[in-house]
């Protein structure tokens, strides 16, 4: 099979794993999302979305920083064509299919051939292959040109050209099958003893089988907490019966869909907090009637605000952060939120604007 | 030898030179400031924003220049702040802020100028553009629930710069339009303006000459400090307006931020627009002059160790330089050092008053014309030596209040001639000593 016929034919079970710290990528083995446990960056929760599936939050259940493993568990439909873990051994030259989301480029498909099968780092073994994986590639899948799991991408070589490692199926399978057997859902394994762990039996973060201290541990019952102005942020959107896991794209960035309107906001470096919708694009025609009419609108406004970036039209929140408070704060996002989709139908439906186009899975 | 120059040692300035507001702060601008945040603190917004308001207003020859004014009753403060071409009126109540700067008239304004102001309204972080019935207006509302000195600066700062940079924009790009509420702006008397185009054609002049006089090859980098310095010495000299300032200001961000192009071709370009100053007939040089009121300095405060840093490293080249007998560029680099400074950095008081002294010294026939003493004698190649040392003692010593390990150096400058002059105000006006009180 080609690289598209693969791609194309297993899709499905390709994922978007998403945390406040960045974005990779797992893909569906059996019942469970097989991911990097560095994806997963010692949440409980993350945000996962696939081809057929909005952004939805998901439990990690398996927990494996000495594999570099995570398995996440859902609650969706499985793909009509499952990924199958190889059986077959890994040979030097073999072709291999990285997929995943590089930059957020979702559904990438890149094709190499394995450099060496079995390349030694620390006491693991490792496929080295020379497809160009990148950051968001973690925790995708290497596939054989069978369309087999061979393996997960999980690191590179910085600074270097093509140089990727992926763990073998060999290893996944043997962790699948030791998570089965613990028939819990829970697990933290730990990096010194090797031995899988039932989170509830963890006390004060130490392994109760060899007392190392798991970071794991301290990460997943710390969780992710905001703190200043992105804390009061996320309480202001919360007010808004916006569920911040959800929207949220990074520490600092939100994103809520409401009809054809996108909100985004984000908080910069600068201590600037923009919150903006892109809107539709302009015209070809009556151009200066809209200009007008956005002008006119911005005399009737507050908080927000017309302005036009490339060929779009932006309607926009900006506050300093010191500046913020949850009064004036809500009152503004609230006014976004209900005034970007109105405004998107009054400029397409009444000045012919033109509605933005937009990835769908994005 | 002066002798009224001697007792006199206080330097008013009648006229505009640099950007920014080219006037003294009032030197209780500290504590006014302080107040201001501590009435904020208080809850006493409208005296925080008269204190602030306070420490704002700028000083020439001890004169307030009236660049903001406000009146206040027990519930309401209304103010107007001057900037260039920009007259922003605002109301202040204890809950929020409002602030507007009249542009131009909403039925004169064609699409392509509607496009400007929407794309501005995307850079901007806290003014807007709107219009109502009759104006197009950049506005500013902000709540003064958390108000502070430092989080009012910073809004109207970048309205008043922002609505006098666009004002001047405007008339550049669409001169047909005529730009509204610049009756405070003041136009400047023919005899100055003759004056500034007599110096512009011959410093044209005189750079055609210093051009020719240069090595037939390998000559780019000396051609572009040529061309560079007398850019920076219109700016800070003549300063222009509207157009002339607009397309000199581009052509210099260009210069400096085309990293594709030779050295060459750039020159070429400078040399380019160049010809085109020389070829502007007094009618059109004039439209490009006007006095304002400022209230806001263009640029950020620079940190003193890049000043330090910049005239180091170009003292170094004045060196090399000077090592492969390249003397005749050395005049124009000397020069070039105060002009660019000026034109770049936003600088302390202290440092602006006393490069000022450096280029009216560099430019001493310039300032005659304008009927200010002359500090060097260019004919004879003489210092007014007493006058300048006056002038540098009473620059620093009315600086000391605030820093008080400044000292001064006019004694230890070196007047054998003017390059020596220029290397060992240089050398002095490193070693600076800003340590507060």
């Amino acid at each position: 099979m080609n690289t598209q016929i693969i791609l194309e034919k297993y899709i499905e079970n390709i994922i978007q794993v998403m945390t406040p710290y960045g974005s990779g990528t797992g893909f569906i083995v059996d019942d469970l999302i097989v991911t990097n446990s560095h994806v997963v960056g010692g949440l409980q929760e993350v945000v996962i979305s696939a081809k057929k599936v909005k952004r939805v939050i998901a439990n990690v259940v398996y927990d494996d920083p000495y594999y570099d493993l995570a398995f996440i568990k859902f609650d969706f439909p499985l793909p009509l064509l499952p990924l199958q873990l190889s059986q077959t051994k890994v040979e030097d030259g073999d072709t291999t299919i990285a997929i995943g989301h590089p930059y957020g480029l979702n559904y990438t498909a890149t094709e190499g051939i394995v450099s060496r099968a079995s390349r030694l780092q620390d006491d693991l073994e490792y496929i080295q292959i020379d497809a160009a994986i990148n950051p968001g590639n973690s925790g995708g899948p290497l596939l054989n040109i069978a369309g087999e799991v061979i393996g997960v991408n999980t690191f590179i070589i910085e600074n270097a050209n093509n140089l990727g490692f992926s763990l073998p199926y060999f290893y996944i399978q043997e962790a699948l099958d030791n998570f089965k057997e613990k028939e819990h859902d829970k697990i933290i394994k730990c990096p010194s003893c090797k031995n899988l762990i039932c989170e509830e039996d963890i006390k004060k973060d130490y392994c109760p089988e060899c007392g190392v201290k798991l970071e794991v541990a301290r990460l997943r019952r710390k969780g992710y907490t905001p703190t200043g102005p992105t804390k009061l942020l996320e309480e202001i959107l919360t007010s808004l019966d916006i569920n911040v896991t959800l929207a949220r794209r990074s520490q600092s960035s939100w994103r809520i869909d409401k009809g054809s309107a996108r909100i985004d906001i984000n908080y910069y470096e600068n201590g600037i907090i923009i919150g903006d919708t892109k809107l539709c694009a302009i015209p070809s025609k009556n151009i200066d009637k809209i200009y007008d009419y956005l002008l006119e609108e911005n005399s009737n406004l507050s908080y927000l605000q017309f302005s036009i970036n490339e060929n779009s039209i932006y309607l926009s929140y900006l506050i300093v952060d010191s500046s913020l408070t949850q009064k004036e704060g809500r009152t503004a996002i609230e006014r976004l939120l209900k005034y970007s989709n109105k405004y998107d139908d009054i400029l397409i439906n009444k000045f012919g604007a033109i509605l933005q186009k937009r990835d769908e899975e994005d | 030898m002066n002798w009224l120059n001697f007792f006199h040692t206080k330097h008013d300035l009648r006229h505009t030179f640099g950007r920014g507001i080219n006037a003294s702060i009032p030197e209780n601008e500290e504590e006014l400031f302080i107040e201001s945040y501590e009435a904020f603190e208080k809850k006493e917004v409208l005296n925080g924003y008269e204190f602030f308001f306070k420490s704002l207003i700028n000083f020439s020859n001890e004169e307030s220049n009236e660049n903001i004014t406000f009146t206040r009753d027990e519930d309401e403060l209304n103010f107007i702040i001057y900037q260039g071409s920009a007259k922003i009126t605002g109301t202040l109540t204890k809950e929020s802020l409002y602030a507007q700067a009249v542009i131009i008239k909403k039925k004169n304004a064609d699409v392509a100028l509607k496009r400007y102001i929407l794309e501005r309204n995307y850079q901007l972080t806290y003014a807007c553009y709107f219009s109502d019935s009759e104006n197009i207006m950049l506005k500013l509302y902000h709540d003064n629930i958390t108000m502070s000195p430092q989080k009012v600066f910073y809004p109207l700062r970048e309205l008043a710069l922002n609505a006098d940079f666009d004002k001047e924009h405007i008339q550049s790009e669409f001169s047909d339009i005529s730009l509204e509420d610049i009756e405070h702006i003041k136009k400047i008397d023919e005899a100055e303006l003759r004056i500034k185009y007599k110096y512009l054609h011959k410093w044209l002049d005189e750079l055609n000459v210093k051009v020719q006089s240069l090595p037939s090859n390998d000559n780019a980098s000396m051609q572009a400090f040529l061309y560079l310095k007398i850019l920076f010495q219109i700016d800070y000299l003549l300063v222009p307006k509207y157009k002339m300032y607009q397309k000199m200001n581009t052509k210099i961000i260009e210069y400096f931020s085309e990293e594709n192009l030779l050295i060459e071709a750039k020159n070429e370009e400078l040399k380019h627009y160049i010809v085109s100053l020389k070829e502007m007939s007094f009618e059109s040089f004039s439209l490009n002059f006007y006095n304002a009121k400022y209230t806001f300095n263009p640029t950020e405060k620079t940190s003193y160790e890049e000043i330090t840093s910049f005239i180091s490293q170009s003292l170094t080249k004045i060196r090399w330089y000077k090592n492969n007998r390249y003397l005749q560029i050395i005049p124009t680099l000397y020069r070039y050092i105060a002009f660019y400074i000026l034109y770049n950095y936003g600088l302390y008081p202290v440092v602006r008053e006393l490069l000022h002294t450096l280029v009216e010294i560099q430019n001493s026939e310039f300032f005659e014309s304008l009927d200010y003493t002359p500090l060097y004698d260019s004919k004879n190649q003489s210092f007014s030596k007493r006058t300048i040392m006056s002038r540098i003692d009473a620059t620093i010593s009315s600086h000391k209040g605030k820093y008080k390990s400044l000292e001064a150096f006019s004694d230890e400058l070196n007047f054998s001639s003017m390059n020596e002059f220029s290397n060992s105000f240089y050398l002095h006006l490193q070693n600076l000593n800003f340590e507060d009180i």
